[in-house]
């Protein structure tokens, strides 16, 4: 009896191993060896969406037509985890060649402690390069350089604007989106004449959870008394008091705004993502900000013809244009292993670079729907049946994108845009004075800045 | 449930428990159901779907959609192949070194074992999420990058310390007898537990060969860091890839979640029985 | 077999190492290292971008700022509060759903046993998510409150509710486990012991109370450990549903560690997240080894 089990259960045993000895084989076997002769480019991106896939799928078999033996891997990520993989990996002396990487406090830090090439003599050498580069003024430039060195290149915009119902707005005799916030055609009038007709107003997901958003919509009210938003980035530096009157007024302008009724009832418990593009779609409200050129395609085609795009007022006509830009996909070369390191392998990272930024290249972005940061080359028709639709409401932000100066999309000190942003939630709901707000930021930002407010 | 004795009397207590059983049951569906709504609906209505979870559209191509989203990114098929790949070769080897070290710890006595029994215990309380920078510069060390051993073998070590516990406390409870006996016949240490022990240990065995596949296949945060080499992405890892920047499509990340999820369920189904009666008799001794 | 110092003995206990030694090998490797690392990270202020060379010592700076940061004391308290009440919640849920699958036998018991279980099986990162999704604003959730003339509370914004959200989660998830391994306490009970109490004419609840729990306290305290270690170590799910926020209520050990390494609003110290990480590491150690005694097994 007892051999009898002790067969049966050796045999089974003797399965079990010979499945693992397969699945370590299989894992010998099939575990990828780097390229050996022909160089490999490692691509590490977080946007994975079918558009940003075809573009990006295209530009490598272009390169690899004029550069044989070049294969690429794309790796995929989400924004989120971005930072935690590319700090790990250099953190061990490795990194992928080439990175899409998040605006932000890493990137800086990164190029700071040298593992990121600086992009500056090579562009600065290029005429071509250059010329194809005008359209990155419209980007803050703490995005993508530190100084007046660049260190990551800049593919794509991705400007926050006014989605709108045009019929909705129709109903109370707008034509167009407000360009003011007063006056007899602002704002605060369109807001009055919506709610008497029983419409519903804008969608801003201010829910604490998407703390930048107040970001947004705070910076860009505030540039109306600060222009280019140039107080607002010394601030954040620690280089300008953040209880100044234009910040006072910003804020002040903000709450008003929301005591009028300007936003939706429930904007502040609604997410950015994916409340207010779901209640705009779900004509919840009337318009919703701060949407960007990647919305466009969370709704049906037959939409598209209904929408109408704008820029957030200003408060009066005489006051600065102003736009919440940013970019959309940026680039960085890592110098971090002693392959990365060679001149060989940069200037291979650097023609790939700079395909990107062709003509050609930001013409495949505008057939797939994308907002070119070369903007001339947004042009033609649209083959793609998914984005044709979208085209001409792409072309309209291109438009818009002819602002006057840009403002800031990020703040970078953790201190600082935890007490603004949740403090700014404690303004809008009533539960904290303007003045209290602006002395706890202030506190904050000298946390993230021990030399604030008056920082070199 | 093999109790013979007669099921007790429904008394106020037995209503109550009986309202709390129904309940519960529909308190773990109901999300599930959620999910597999969410995998049918528009990209709108999966954002705001009513309370009894049943959308006005019911579309079926986000399955294909959701297929094909994938396919631009690791296709499904492959990140099915991947994780079982994985999650196999780490339960066979967790398992082969769980089983030796815990006859050791059960029938043997030697200089030391106290020492390396607690540092056994070590790895039950050290979590991977805080390790993640001192795994990747360990893994790199060992030269380790870009294969599949960059993450079966930090699983197999982190899988170690469970399975020893639960398999050190079986072989103490065997009967002293049984190791004297097969001592006494001559039998080698490595002979009595291969054609002795083991074919006894069945229940705990499948404790921890359960215990361990579900914890290898669903790991997240090591594969992230670990995988450099997206043809070797694992099902967590590829379903966190398809949420982009800007746009989260619910109903496709749902439709993702559901084929990805499917083959566990499946496996889960059909073998529930042993599945579940394997944990209950090797979770427990008497 | 002779004992003592034989050549044979000798060779017994030599080979005994034999045993243990791939345990430890692969170990050693991948646990013990990379936790020494981090022990000796967590005395340096590091970036993680400059050379791990340059990186300067600091001595125990880091442990001090831990015990001052108030959101570590926060962190600390999210920790302990989920761990004691998940871990007392998932037991008596679990306790009391297998005693009803047990004592009552109600019909379809075997399913029922299945999908109680059934969560476990899930990825932790689907649960949150699907968990997130539910409670969102504007979902299902939210439209039966709607219906029902409720408020809605703020599941996952608000910085007194959201870690009860997250324990709800957790236990939604994982009570099933707990479950099973109280059924298998209960199908091994003695059935003289049974018969005797419902001859002297108990009810179900005394039975339960009083004669079933107290026969199974061995399940208890493994139950007990497992809860506890799996709760401090809580992450994924966390992660997935609120990110540690809003303005860090739902922050863990954990999660604070990982904040404070990889977060791009965070200080991106990795010698700190490193001290946080060995901190929690050795609470639970010393947890392990004397609420549960383990030593007796060896």
């Amino acid at each position: 009896m007892r051999s009898r089990v002790a067969q049966r259960s050796a045999r089974s045993t003797l399965a079990v191993l010979l499945a693992g000895v397969a699945s370590a084989t299989a894992a010998c076997t099939s575990s990828a060896s780097q390229g050996a002769a022909s160089s490999n480019i490692q691509y590490v991106g977080f946007n994975s969406a079918p558009n940003y896939n075809a573009w990006l799928r295209g530009q490598m078999k272009i390169f690899q037509k004029s550069h044989h033996g070049v294969t690429f891997t794309v790796q995929y990520t989400t924004p989120t985890y971005i930072v935690q993989k590319i700090k790990t990996a250099v953190a061990a002396g490795q990194a992928p060649d080439i990175a899409q990487m998040l605006p932000g406090a890493a990137q800086q830090e990164l190029f700071a402690a040298g593992r990121i090439l600086n992009l500056t003599p090579y562009i600065n050498a290029d005429k071509q390069w250059q010329s194809w580069s005008i359209g990155w003024s419209k980007i803050p430039p703490s995005q993508y350089k530190a100084g007046s060195q660049v260190f990551a290149t800049n593919v794509s915009m991705g400007p926050m604007y006014i989605f709108y119902w045009k019929n909705d707005l129709a109903r109370v005799g707008w034509t167009s989106f407000p360009t003011t916030i007063e006056g007899p055609h602002g704002l605060l009038a369109l807001t009055t004449a919506l709610k008497r007709a029983g419409l519903p107003t804008m969608a801003n997901g201010l829910d604490s959870q998407a703390l930048f958003n107040y970001d947004y919509t705070f910076y860009t009210l505030e540039a109306n008394f600060d222009p280019g938003g140039v107080k607002a980035e010394e601030a954040i530096n620690g280089k300008y008091p953040w209880t100044s009157p234009v910040f006072v007024q910003g804020i002040n302008l903000f709450k008003s705004l929301y005591d009028h009724g300007v936003f939706y009832p429930q904007a502040l418990q609604r997410n950015y993502d994916p409340d207010s593009k779901t209640d705009f779609g779900n004509h919840k409200a009337s318009s919703a900000w701060p949407l960007g050129e990647w919305m466009d395609g969370y709704y049906p085609a037959s939409a598209a013809a209904k929408i109408g795009v704008a820029r957030f007022p200003v408060l009066t006509a005489s006051s600065p244009q102003t736009l919440t830009a940013s970019n959309d996909l940026e680039f960085i070369i890592p110098t971090v292993t002693s392959a990365q390191q060679t001149s060989s392998h940069q200037k291979l990272m650097l023609a790939f670079l700079k395909q990107l930024n062709s003509p050609e290249s930001q013409q495949s972005l505008w057939q797939n729907g994308v907002m070119p940061v070369l903007t001339s080359a947004a042009h033609g028709t649209v083959t793609n049946s998914a984005y044709a639709a979208w085209a001409p409401l792409l072309k309209e932000q291109i438009a818009l994108t002819n602002a006057k100066y840009a403002v800031d999309e990020n703040t970078y000190g953790s201190a600082t845009a935890s007490a603004l942003d949740n403090g700014l939630e404690q303004v809008l709901s009533g539960k904290l004075s303007t003045s209290a707000l602006l002395q706890q930021v202030q506190a904050a930002n000298k946390q993230d800045h021990a030399c604030a407010p008056t920082c070199k | 449930m093999s109790s013979s004795y007669p099921a007790g009397r429904r008394d106020r207590f037995g209503t109550f428990s009986k309202i709390l059983a129904v309940g519960w049951a529909i308190i773990l569906i109901y999300p599930v159901l959620f999910i597999l709504a969410m995998s049918v609906s528009t990209g709108n209505e999966a954002n705001n779907l009513p309370a009894w979870l049943v959308p006005a559209h019911i579309v079926w191509d986000n399955y294909a959609q959701a297929f094909s989203f994938f396919a631009g990114v690791v296709p499904i098929p492959t990140l099915l192949a991947n994780s079982a790949i994985v999650t196999a070769s780490a339960i066979v080897g967790t398992m082969a070194l769980a089983i030796l070290v815990s006859y050791a710890f059960a029938t043997m006595n030697f200089p030391g074992k106290r020492l390396v029994f607690y540092t056994v215990l070590l790895g039950l309380v050290v979590p991977i999420p805080v390790m993640l920078v001192p795994e990747f510069i360990t893994v790199k060390t060992y030269g380790l990058i870009g294969t599949r051993f960059s993450l079966i073998l930090p699983y197999i070590a982190f899988g170690l310390p469970l399975p020893t516990l639960i398999l050190t406390a079986f072989f103490k409870e065997l009967p002293k007898e049984l190791y004297e006996a097969a001592a006494i016949d001559g039998v080698t240490r490595l002979k009595t537990l291969w054609r002795i022990v083991l074919p006894l240990a069945r229940p705990a065995l499948a404790t921890c060969v359960i215990y361990l596949g579900l914890q290898f296949w669903n790991e997240f945060s090591l594969a992230l860091v670990l995988i450099q080499n997206p043809a070797l992405t694992t099902v967590p890892l590829g379903l966190a890839s398809v949420q982009g920047h800007g746009v989260s499509p619910w109903q496709l990340v749902a439709a993702g979640v559901v084929m990805t999820s499917l083959p566990i369920v499946i496996l889960f189904l059909i073998f529930q029985r042993q599945f579940i009666e394997g944990l209950m008799r090797g979770s427990v001794k008497g | 077999m002779k004992r003592g110092f034989s050549k044979a003995a000798v060779r017994e206990k030599a080979s005994s190492y034999l045993y243990v030694l791939p345990a430890l090998a692969v170990f050693g490797m991948f646990i013990a290292f990379p936790f020494g690392f981090a022990v000796w990270l967590s005395l340096r202020s590091w970036n993680g971008f400059s050379s791990l060379s340059s990186a300067p010592s600091v001595g125990f700076a880091n442990y001090r700022q831990a015990f001052g940061d108030p959101v570590f004391h926060r962190a600390l308290f999210d920790t302990v509060l989920f761990t004691v009440v998940s871990t007392i919640v998932q037991m008596l849920i679990a306790f009391v759903l297998a005693f009803t699958l047990w004592y009552f036998k109600p019909r379809f018991a075997r399913a029922l046993r299945a999908l109680y279980f059934f969560p476990a099986v899930l990825s932790m990162i689907v649960v949150g998510l699907a968990w997130r999704q539910l409670l969102a604003q504007g979902g299902p959730i939210d439209a039966a409150l709607t219906a029902g003339h409720l408020p809605i509370p703020n599941w996952l914004g608000s910085t007194t509710l959201v870690m009860w959200v997250i324990i709800w989660v957790s236990t939604w998830q994982w009570s099933g486990w707990t479950m099973i391994l109280y059924l298998a306490g209960m199908v091994g009970l003695p059935q003289d012991v049974m018969e005797a109490a419902r001859i002297d004419g108990a009810g179900s609840f005394t039975m339960m109370r009083s004669v079933v729990a107290p026969m199974l306290r061995h399940v208890t305290a493994l139950a007990l450990l497992l809860n506890v270690v799996g709760g401090f170590q809580v992450f994924d799910t966390i992660y997935v549903m609120t990110g540690g926020g809003p303005d860090h209520a739902s922050e863990t050990l954990g999660t604070y560690s990982w904040w404070v390494a990889f977060s791009s609003y965070g200080p991106g110290q990795l010698g700190y997240a490193a001290s946080i990480a060995v901190i929690m590491i050795c609470a639970l150690f010393v947890f392990s080894y004397f609420r549960t005694r383990v030593s007796r097994l060896v």
